[in-house]
Formats: C-alpha cells, sequence, structure tokens
C-alpha cells in the first residue's frame, strides 16, 4: 500500500535541514510556483502559506498529494517525476511557506459584495447555490485560486481560464459564427455554451471550421467598468470564498 | 446474422466446433496478405496493419454496424490488438487475462486470467496489455509481474510459464510476444524505473530460454563507452512494444525504449541502444545492425514504435525497407538489410532538430534540454506519435501515421536511483489546451503528405489500411472512423463511447468481412448490414 509506505519513510526521515529547503525551494520556483506563485503567495492555484493546507493537513498526506496529485483539481502527480528525496524537500519547503506570514490581502470583503451583487456577476456565476451556470461556480474560489489571480482574471479573463472554460469559434459557410466554452467536442461534432448559456450543438461537416482561442474568455473585462478600489474590494470578497468546508 | 436452426445449421455448427487450431510458422509466413485471418499483433510478420479484404469499401462503408460488441470483466482501458485464426479471436483485458471468443455469437469459449499481484510495479505505464501470439496449438501472453504465460489455444489451460523478469525492480510486459519458428519472443517495459532492456526469446514448447539480448552493452562490450562509469546498469531501452520479422533475411526488428533516467546529466554519451531499431538473428539473439533516432535522448523518445517492412520504389530504386514514425517527430526509411539510413522527414511540428544529417543523425538545435524553469519543446514527452501503430497501403504506396500535435515545457530535477521507484529526474507540462492530433497519410515514394485528418485531441489509437481503399482510425473522443483512403475524407463514424487506444483489425469469417477495434473497456466488432 504506497500510503503506509509514506507513512514509514515520514517516520524514518530525518528531520529536514537548511539545505534541504533550499533544495525544495530551487524546486518549487521552476515547477510548484507555475501555479501556486512565487513563495507560494497563490495564483491560478491556492496559496500555501498556510499553517494548515486543506488537502494536506499532515506530513504524510502532503507528501502523498506532491507524488500522486489531486483528483478533480489541476495539482498533477510529481511522483513519476521528483525522486523520493526531491519530493521531501519540496514538503519541507512548503511546510516553511507555513511558517510565513499569510498573504496580506487589501480591500473590504463586505464591500466587494455588494459590488458583486449589483454587478451582472450573478448572471453567470453561482455562489453557495446561487446564480447563473456560464462560468464557474465561485463558492470555494478564495480556497482555490491567490488573489492575483482573481484579479487578473477580472481585468484580463482571457489570460488564464480554469480547466473545461476553453473558448472556440465555429464558422460554417456564410452562417454567423458560434463562439463560446467548449463543453465537448469530437472528431465530427462540437457543442458549445454561449454567452447566453445557450448550448449550440454543431455537426464538423466539410467547411466548418473550429477555431480555439487558448487566450480567449466570454467574460468581458472588467478593467474599465470597476475602478481600482472596487477591484480591490471584490478580489477581497472572492477571496473569502472557502467553499463548503 | 439471423440463422434457422433447422437439422442442417446445427449439423454445420456442431461440425465446425472440433476444428484444430494449429497455425504453423509457415502458415504465418504465408499468410502476410491473410485469407481473412489476423495471426500477429500487427497482422503480419511485415506489420504494416493492412488488411487484404476488400468487401467493405469506399462505396458502402456507410452501412457499418456493430455486429457485437464483448466487455471483458475486470476495469481498466482495452489496448488489444484482436488475432483471429481457425474461428477464433483471441484478445487480451487488463490487468493479466485472455479471452478466446467465437466469431459468430462474441462469446468467450475460455478465459484465462491471473489477478495481479499485491503491490505489483507499474511504473510508467498502465496495467494494460496489448494482446497475445498465436503459435502451434499454444495462446503466448506475457503479464504485468513479467512472466511469460503459455496456454492451449483449445481451452485456456495453461501448458508453462517462464519468469522473464522481476517486477519488484519495475520490469513488466504489457506488449504482445512474436511467434518464430519454434520460438516466443518477448520484450519488457520498465524504462522509467531504471532497468536495464533485454529482448527474450522462448522455446514455444517448453518455456526454456533460448538468448537474452542486452539492450545495454556492458563494459567490454561494443559501444559499452557510450555510457559513462556504471549507468549502463540502469539505463533503460526497453522493448516493450512488438517487433517485425524478415523470413527471407532471417531476421528480427524491434525497437528499444527511452534511456534511464530520462534527465540525461548523468549519462553523457549517446546511451547505445537505447532509442533504437535492432536488427538481430532470431536464432542466436546476435545483433547485425543497429540504428539510433535519437541518440543520448533526454525526452523520453522511445523508438519502440511499430517497425514496418515494405518493398518500394524509392529515388528510382527497388528497396527493402522498414519505415517507422518516431516519437521524435521523424518519419524514417531505413534499409533492412544494413540499417543504412535512406530518408528521413517531419511528419508533426518539432522544434528540437533542424534536421537529420545524411546517415539520419539529429542536427540538435540548442536550448532543447530540459531545465530548471522548463525548457518548451516540441513535441512532448509522449512524443509526436506513440503506441497507436502506423500502417501501410502497398498498393497505394501511402504511409498513414496517428500523429501527436503537442508541445510540453520539460523541468529538470535530480535523479537518484532506488530499486522498484522512479528514475527519471524529468517531468513536463503539456501545452493541452492547443494540443490536436491528426491521421496523415505520406507517400512513400517522396514523402510527400498526401492528406491529414484532423482530431481534436493527440491520438492514442492505431491505424488500419484495407484494399477497400479505406483507413480506419480512432479518438480519444470515442470516435471509429473510416477514411477514404486517397483523400482522407470521413466516410462513415460510429461513436463507441469510450476512448480508443488500440489499433483496429479486420478478419473474415464465412464469407463476410469484420473489422474489429477495442474502445474503452469494450471490444467492438463492425460488419455490413
Amino acid at each position: 500500500m504506497p500510503g503506509a509506505t509514506v507513512a514509514a519513510q515520514t517516520k524514518s526521515a530525518p528531520p529536514p535541514t537548511a539545505a534541504d529547503i533550499a533544495a525544495g525551494k530551487k524546486l518549487f520556483a521552476g515547477q510548484c510556483a507555475l501555479c501556486h506563485g512565487a513563495e507560494g503567495v497563490g495564483g491560478s492555484g491556492p496559496t500555501l502559506r498556510l499553517s494548515v493546507l486543506r488537502h494536506a493537513p499532515d506530513d504524510t498526506a502532503l507528501l502523498d498529494v506532491i507524488r500522486t496529485g489531486i483528483n478533480g483539481t489541476g495539482m498533477p502527480p510529481f511522483g513519476y517525476a521528483l525522486s523520493d528525496r526531491s519530493v521531501h524537500q519540496v514538503g519541507a519547503y512548503v511546510r516553511s511557506l507555513g511558517r510565513t506570514p499569510s498573504v496580506h490581502i487589501p480591500g473590504d470583503p463586505a464591500r466587494g459584495l455588494a459590488i458583486y451583487q449589483r454587478s451582472e456577476c450573478t448572471v453567470c456565476h453561482t455562489i453557495a447555490g446561487a446564480g447563473g451556470v456560464v462560468g464557474p461556480d465561485l463558492s470555494g474560489i478564495g480556497a482555490a485560486r491567490g488573489p492575483q489571480s482573481l484579479r487578473q482574471s477580472l481585468v484580463d479573463p482571457g489570460a488564464e481560464h480554469p480547466p473545461g472554460y476553453l473558448v472556440a469559434t465555429v464558422t460554417a459557410g456564410s452562417a454567423a459564427p458560434a463562439r463560446g466554452i467548449v463543453i465537448d467536442e469530437d472528431v465530427f461534432w462540437i457543442h458549445l455554451r454561449d454567452s447566453t448559456g445557450q448550448v449550440r450543438t454543431i455537426r464538423k461537416t466539410d467547411g466548418v471550421r473550429v477555431e480555439r482561442d487558448t487566450k480567449g474568455s466570454i467574460m468581458p473585462s472588467y478593467a474599465t467598468r470597476f475602478s481600482d478600489a472596487e477591484l480591490t474590494d471584490l478580489v477581497a470578497y472572492l477571496s473569502s470564498l472557502r467553499g463548503v468546508q | 446474422m439471423k440463422r434457422t436452426l433447422t437439422a442442417a445449421t446445427l449439423l454445420a455448427v456442431i461440425l465446425l466446433v472440433p476444428m484444430q487450431a494449429q497455425v504453423t510458422f509457415s502458415r504465418i509466413v504465408a499468410a502476410p496478405d491473410g485469407s481473412g485471418e489476423w495471426l500477429t499483433y500487427s497482422g503480419s510478420y511485415r506489420s504494416i496493419r493492412f488488411s487484404p479484404l476488400k468487401q467493405i469499401s469506399v462505396e458502402n462503408v456507410a452501412r457499418l454496424r456493430p455486429a457485437w460488441v464483448y466487455q471483458p470483466p475486470g476495469a481498466g482501458t482495452l489496448e488489444t490488438t484482436p488475432i483471429v485464426a481457425d474461428g477464433r479471436m483471441y484478445i487480451t483485458g487488463p490487468p493479466n487475462s485472455v479471452m478466446a471468443l467465437h466469431l459468430d455469437s462474441g462469446r468467450p469459449l475460455w478465459k484465462w486470467s491471473r489477478p495481479i499481484a499485491r503491490g505489483a510495479s507499474t511504473l510508467g505505464f498502465g496495467r494494460v496489455n496489448r494482446g497475445v501470439a498465436l503459435l502451434g496449438d499454444k495462446v503466448y501472453v506475457g503479464t504485468i509481474e513479467g512472466h511469460l504465460v503459455a496456454l492451449d489455444a483449445r481451452s485456456g489451460i495453461e501448458r508453462w510459464d517462464a519468469a522473464v523478469a522481476d517486477n519488484t525492480v519495475g520490469y513488466a510486459i504489457t506488449g504482445a510476444p512474436l511467434a518464430i519458428d519454434g520460438k516466443i519472443l518477448v520484450g519488457i517495459s520498465g524504462g522509467e524505473a531504471g532497468v536495464r532492456g533485454f529482448l527474450d526469446a522462448y522455446d514455444a514448447a517448453t518455456g526454456k530460454r533460448l538468448w537474452r539480448f542486452w539492450t545495454i552493452p556492458e563494459p567490454g562490450q561494443p559501444h559499452a563507452e557510450s555510457w559513462p562509469r556504471e549507468a549502463w546498469k540502469h539505463g533503460g531501452a526497453t522493448t516493450w512494444l512488438t517487433g517485425s520479422y524478415d523470413p527471407e533475411l532471417k531476421l528480427v526488428y524491434w525497437g528499444t525504449g527511452n534511456p534511464g533516467p530520462w534527465n540525461g546529466e548523468t549519462r553523457e554519451g549517446d546511451n547505445l541502444y537505447s532509442c533504437s531499431l535492432l536488427a538481430l538473428d532470431p536464432e542466436t539473439g546476435t545483433l547485425k545492425w543497429h540504428f539510433q533516432f535519437t541518440p543520448h535522448d533526454v525526452h523520453d523518445w522511445d523508438a519502440n514504435q511499430i517497425p514496418m517492412l515494405i518493398d518500394a520504389t524509392v529515388d528510382g530504386r527497388e528497396r527493402h525497407l522498414i519505415a517507422t514514425a518516431n516519437r521524435n517527430g521523424f518519419l524514417y526509411l531505413l534499409d533492412r538489410a544494413t540499417g543504412e539510413f535512406v530518408r528521413g522527414t517531419a511528419f508533426a511540428k518539432q522544434t528540437w532538430a533542424s534536421g537529420l544529417d545524411a546517415h539520419g543523425r539529429p542536427l540538435v538545435l540548442p536550448d532543447v534540454e530540459p531545465n530548471e524553469t522548463g525548457a518548451l519543446v516540441y513535441p512532448s514527452l509522449q512524443g509526436a506519435t506513440n503506441w497507436g501503430n502506423p500502417a501501410y497501403d502497398p498498393g497505394s504506396g501511402l504511409l498513414v501515421v496517428p500523429v501527436r500535435e503537442m508541445g510540453s515545457l520539460y523541468f529538470k530535477a535530480p535523479a537518484e536511483y532506488r530499486a522498484g521507484t522512479y528514475y527519471t529526474g524529468m517531468s513536463e507540462r503539456s501545452l493541452m489546451e492547443e494540443a490536436t492530433g491528426a491521421i496523415r497519410a505520406f507517400d512513400v515514394k517522396t514523402g510527400q503528405q498526401a492528406w491529414s485528418f484532423p482530431l481534436p485531441s493527440p491520438p492514442w489509437a492505431g491505424v488500419l489500411s484495407t484494399a477497400g481503399g479505406l483507413v480506419f482510425g480512432g479518438s480519444n473522443e470515442g470516435n471509429f472512423f473510416a477514411l477514404d483512403a486517397t483523400t482522407g475524407k470521413p466516410l462513415w463514424q460510429f461513436q463507441t463511447g469510450g476512448g480508443i487506444e488500440a489499433g483496429p483489425m479486420s478478419y473474415a469469417a464465412d464469407g463476410k468481412q469484420y473489422v474489429a477495434v477495442a474502445a474503452g473497456r469494450a471490444l467492438f466488432v463492425f460488419a455490413l448490414d
């Protein structure tokens, strides 16, 4: 059983040295910071500057997460790539992040909630079971992503979108192109969800062209619709959404 | 097929049952163009996945319908290619099972399975099996635990069991063995666990090992200097897909996998015979020639892909060739008597080499080695093609290749050898959202692309060419489809509901042509309605 092996190794492993943490930091900067942000402040993945990590409450769980990933999230397995020593070093560095001050998130979540409610956010997004279905459910978005990444999604939504929200434009002859989130695409069919929430099903016959927009989003940019202070409050609100515990 | 069970038809059915399964070596040699049988993993010793059957054609393929579906017990995606002989179909299921199916009913006449050992090691691959070999009255299959097992073809009863390799250090068998004249050749997996690769031959009757060819020379042997110090002991170069055989030249051709670890820092040199094609004398296991596609590979670009033995006029000369589409993105033609490089052209986007030199050695570009912050290189770690087999139509001279268009960021990390664990020191982050796939056809005479049929993601499925002017292929999204071999235009498709990670094949029974493919967890058999 892999779990048992990990536990046994953890018990017998000597405490990490400063050199281990430094080696872990180097690996983290190269491979983990892409999602978790520099020094674990959070990005498209969650911040790791927490004393208790949701999926890794203890060291055994942390090493297991690094090795095998987390199903249903963007966390991939690294067990195929990192040696046992490297896994322990990255684990030691992540634990050291948990002892650093957590990231300060400026802004007022209450004002952010008011902005969220009076704007058109709810048309597309759901929080705690209420809202639209076009965009991702935001109920736990604050636990899943860092504040910088959330701000970027408001200002430049196409820069980085969550898995399952790839946008494509389908053109067929002289008909108006269909643009939307790719719900599913096989060799002969494509299903899109457009900005109104409508599902468009198109058969990929001759002359039908599918263009993926890997840097596109059907969410509008809020860079100019909200002031800088409003964006800060909205990010503070979104960061407070930790999902159902 | 509807049948009224009159006394006459009952008698016919009863008479069919005791038919002896005797697939002799000469029958495999003589039937490369098939009388409707499919006697080896790749359809023939030439491994070109071409069916001479033409009942299903460009004109009528739109009428193709499922005849029956079989779902083997146990969970997991099927990667098997059925073998059909003497009225039976032999398939394998994950992890360690073989079934003999009746061609009319689709029902199992026998099943053999061996529960996978607790804690069995599968480092770098799934708990899969790609098929059996057939010779005489026996069926041969490899197991995840590294055993080669001979079964009675009539009953599935075990005849012998040979321990090929030690699974606790990462060896396993996932590929189909190859039967040649009283011998069963079998390769092994484990290139991500730091094993030392080899190819074995066993006596088909007794299971006694006849020879072993180590794919990495030890000190004192030729090319040992292509490895520093002790690196050869854990250098990979595994043999996990099935090779081909030329009965006239009496040479067996087998591809080898990546050098270990992926991170190349501790193994300066060309690392022979990793990422190579080997030509061996099947009587003795002696190496006749080798060709290395990717010297000192650092991207996991195995050269295990199926070597197709083809005869064609190239540059005005009639030649006996090997065509192989490599994970590194190049499609190669080699002389199969000498291993001489004939031609190599890119068949997918690749950003690691400016081309190949006159001897076929890649001209490697700078900054393509994995680094600490990620080097972007095309193709991805899984390569521009993988175990999904290619096909060749000798009539049209078209080479058909399943193509994976994907790039990756390659990151390096320190690798450390510990028996029975990953020994890689490298990870990748694929550019999934832009990744696509294709089925591409190339004219063997010129190397020019004839057509390209787009797929929404990089495929794992193989392809089949038929004399009916068709190319069959599959997608990760479950589409099984037929293309016009001349134009690449789709003529028919069926949504199987499960990702296709196996190669299609075709056979005939009672004068009717069938096409079979494993999709998801089921085997589908199609015929004209």
